[in-house]
């Protein structure tokens, strides 16, 4: 298992993936929801909160290299406290993933295909997802590496194309209604980022990792560049009334765009977040796998790997009535659920791990 | 006849039961053992001192005006001479042979590949005169690739003669040659031929050990051997195992370290490890002006995805996505269409199966009727079935250009890869929409991930990224700047050039 090796550029690139794609599908109207016109200073404001946890989750994987966070979890706090750990860990990759499919889903029932049902989507998906991820990691972060940038210049371009139509006068006045909502819209961005956490199951893999942390940070920059675009793009083609309302914002604007004769580039859409959502949900998938394998000490993964994908498929299903619950789940308590086990516990954990090292350094000192 | 080959020295082994034999009893075993073929000729001559010699060789395999011309004329002139003695000294300037014999084993399988077997009366051991001949195509020019610049030589069925034409083009005492047979009912004779230093050590010890795990009864066509070589066994539609007829194409791809593999009665060699873009380049990028060859080379990769894509992608245009067309030629194929009876999923998979039944037909017709295959499935077919209303127009077009584009391709082996892929895009595309057309792409690409050629990322240097061999991959940058070997190829002696 320890032979996959992996880039710290290509884990990096699947994570900047995994973030942007669900990301500009559900989380850019809950912001927009949250702070309106002034969601441009929220993502800013993110970004402290984007660096912090990157810092935590890269230095613990620089302290404890060839261990996964499910690993690493059980050394630092011992064996009770740490399995507990690992059981919220592999809960929270196996919830973003669930989350991840039903958005997926919902977005091409709602927007694009109304009368299919929303099983097929999930089933294709995760079939496809089962099927790379028994290939392996490496499989999957490679195929990520083209992919990207194949969608980062769809992004650019479409963001070129829209250029007329943008009013950036539509951003003012800034802090209109005080900072309370901006700040409610940078905790929403926050809990989105806190995904990151997931990088614990795959920089162990990864073989050069003298440059991690610096391209790391790197990775932060680049984020909060994807999503500066995005959320600045509705208020101002739509106006800061009408940009806020919408679904699915980004879609919105794909849909409007025209070059020349070219209208409505729904397929840009569609091509956009089959290949973000299907990078996020074979990371995640992934993760839990390795998760359950790491957490019950199994040798191999790939058994795991078909009835979690199982389970995928039906908890999608069952994790809520319809989109609107989705949606309110994520607006009103994702935020903290999320921010608890993706920002707070490792906290704890960087600070279990400091402490720790720092006494047995004294010890070797005192010897 | 060339003595160039590195052989695999097997120790010959004697056999006392044999060598003990009378000189007419060997003969006559001999015989017996080949089943007195009508074609395996046995000539012997005596002189009065009652010296026997017989020279065996099959007329079929063996160069008959060689041995008529020399080693019979020899014998002849020799025997007449006055103390016509024979013995182990002189029978070497005799045949021109320096190579005995000492079993039976090994008496039949020289004859099989050619050579004469001599047999001298009271001398135990038999001798080989090297007179491999027969029947074989000059050296020519290739038959399915096209060059318009560069050399106009191909490989022909003659192992010698292919590493003959590969030796010629580079002069190098590292050039290196090995022979083994494969196939245990036909001991075909192939080469593993390699640049030492170059090529990676490991790699050639993969290659022998992968033939050398061949079990098979006989090797006709190189690709016997390709499906044993290839890192899935061949479940993947992609050729993971280059192959061409063109000898410099080869060399270029030894010369950056690769390894290639010619079998004894194929004109097709195969080459190892390569990756996805060696096929969708062509050897004649680097015979013309590197901004030409860029633009070919993007269009190139273009024109596949065309071949693979576009009838799929025009199907989920016209059921899923209308929107997306322009208004003025939405209606212009809505008036096309109009009394159409089927769906385009439809119309697209009748017309695909045209052209796939007019390109199999035009194959197999000798060339002089090809013509009339053409006629009869454009101008009858096409035009005809837009009128009878069978198809729209559009369609036709669809098809046609995807057609065309799938002759871009320089390969031919992943050309016909696009063409069963093509077919699976349009399932998913008629079904699924939007949503199966990208689902078919994304698995596509991850299956194209998980395939390897001796170990090297079929992707490469894409993915993963390589950033000095960019430099020949989309874009063919000038001569002077590639310096560097791939790097997954040959991992050590990176640099081309050490002196920069």
């Amino acid at each position: 298992m320890n032979s996959i090796k992996i880039s710290t550029a290509q884990a990096l690139m699947i994570l900047i993936t995994s973030i942007t794609a669900t990301g500009h599908l559900l989380f850019i109207p809950v912001i927009l929801n949250h702070s309106g016109r002034d969601s441009w200073i929220s993502v800013l404001l993110s970004f402290f909160a984007l660096i912090y946890i990157i810092y935590i989750i890269t230095s613990l994987s620089l302290r404890y290299q060839d261990q996964t966070i499910v690993e690493y979890s059980e050394v630092i706090l011992g064996k009770p406290l740490g399995k507990i750990f690992s059981v919220f860990f592999i809960f929270y990759f196996f919830h973003d993933a669930t989350l991840a499919i039903r958005g997926f889903g919902e977005f091409y029932t709602t927007a694009i295909t109304p009368d299919t049902p929303i099983l097929v989507y999930f089933t294709l998906m995760i079939a496809l997802a089962v099927y790379t991820v028994r290939q392996g990691l490496e499989v999957l972060v490679r195929t990520n590496q083209i992919s990207l940038v194949i969608l980062i210049i769809i992004g650019i371009m479409a963001s070129m194309m829209t250029l007329p139509e943008k009013d950036y006068r539509n951003l003012l006045p800034i802090l209109e209604f005080g900072m309370q909502p901006v700040l409610l819209g940078a905790i929403s961005l926050t809990s989105l980022f806190s995904t990151f956490v997931i990088a614990g199951m795959i920089f162990p893999y990864i073989y050069d990792r003298k440059s991690l942390k610096r391209y790391s940070l790197l990775t932060s920059v680049i984020l909060i560049i994807l999503f500066l675009g995005p959320i600045t793009a509705p208020v101002a083609v739509y106006g800061g009334e009408r940009g806020v309302g919408f679904l699915f914002p980004s879609f919105q604007l794909l849909r409007d765009l025209s070059i020349g004769d070219l209208q409505r580039l729904d397929l840009l859409g569609i091509m956009l977040w089959s290949i973000g959502s299907f990078a996020k949900i074979a990371l995640h998938l992934f993760a839990t796998s390795l998760g359950v394998a790491k957490l019950f000490n199994l040798s191999d993964y790939k058994p795991l790997i078909i009835p979690i994908g199982a389970l995928l498929i039906i908890v999608s299903l069952q994790i809520s009535e319809n989109f609107i619950e989705i949606y309110r789940f994520f607006k009103d308590i994702y935020p903290y659920y999320a921010n608890l086990i993706g920002v707070l516990l490792p906290t704890i954990l960087f600070m279990f791990s400091t402490i720790q090292l720092k006494t047995v350094k004294a010890r070797s000192q005192d010897v | 006849m060339s003595n160039t080959k590195n052989r695999q020295s097997n120790i010959p082994q004697k056999d006392d039961q044999f060598l003990n034999k009378t000189f007419s009893e060997k003969i006559s075993e001999i015989k017996a053992t080949l089943g007195d073929s009508s074609d395996l000729t046995v000539r012997e001559f005596r002189n009065d001192e009652q010296i026997k010699i017989a020279i065996m060789y099959f007329d079929t395999l063996a160069d008959t005006q060689f041995i008529e011309e020399t080693i019979v004329k020899e014998c002849v002139d020799h025997l007449q001479g006055n103390e016509a003695t024979v013995n182990d000294q002189n029978i070497r300037e005799l045949f021109i042979s320096h190579v005995k014999i000492f079993s039976i084993k090994e008496a039949i399988e020289k004859l099989l590949s050619g050579n004469s077997v001599i047999f001298v009366e009271n001398i135990e051991a038999g001798f080989i005169a090297e007179t491999e001949g027969g029947e074989r195509r000059a050296v020519s020019e290739p038959a399915n690739t096209e060059v318009v610049r560069g050399p106009h030589e191909a490989f022909n069925e003659s192992l010698n003669t292919n590493i003959g034409l590969l030796r010629k083009r580079i002069n190098n005492d590292k050039f290196r040659v090995e022979i083994i047979t494969i196939g245990k009912e036909t001991n075909t004779s192939v080469a593993i031929v390699y640049i030492d230093e170059i090529a990676k050590k490991e790699l050639v010890t993969e290659i022998k050990q992968r033939l050398g795990d061949i079990e098979i009864d006989a090797v006709l066509e190189s690709y016997y051997l390709q499906e044993f070589l290839e890192d899935d066994h061949g479940y993947t539609p992609f050729p993971t195992i280059f192959d061409s007829e063109l000898p410099d194409q080869i060399a270029g791809g030894l010369l950056e370290g690769r390894i290639a593999i010619l079998t004894e009665g194929t004109p097709i060699a195969l080459l190892a490890p390569v990756t996805m873009n060696l096929f969708l380049s062509s050897n004649e990028d680097y015979y013309q002006r590197y901004d030409i060859a860029t633009f070919l080379r993007i269009l190139r990769i273009i024109t596949f995805l065309i071949s693979i894509a576009l009838p799929a992608f025009y199907i989920i245009l016209q059921t899923y996505h209308q929107e997306m067309i322009p208004t003025a030629l939405l209606i212009t194929f809505a008036g096309q269409r109009e009394g159409v009876p089927f769906s385009v999923a439809v119309e697209v998979l009748l017309m695909e199966l045209v052209f796939e039944i007019l390109r199999e037909a035009g194959l197999r017709l000798p060339k002089s009727i090809g013509s009339a295959v053409s006629i009869v499935g454009g101008l009858v077919l096409g035009q005809a079935a837009v009128e009878a209303g069978f198809v729209g127009a559009g369609t036709v077009i669809v098809v046609a250009l995807t057609a065309i584009s799938s002759f871009c391709t320089p390969s031919y082996s992943l050309a016909i890869a696009a063409r069963l892929i093509r077919f699976v895009l349009i399932f998913l595309g008629a079904i699924l929409g939007g949503f199966g057309f990208m689902l078919g792409l994304i698995f596509l690409f991850v299956h194209l991930n998980t395939l390897r050629s001796l170990g090297v990322p079929y992707l490469a240097p894409f993915s993963p990224f390589h950033k000095q061999d960019i430099s020949d991959t989309l874009i063919r940058t000038q001569l002077k700047n590639k310096k560097f070997r791939p790097e997954e190829v040959v991992g050590k002696n990176k640099q081309k050039d050490s002196n920069k």
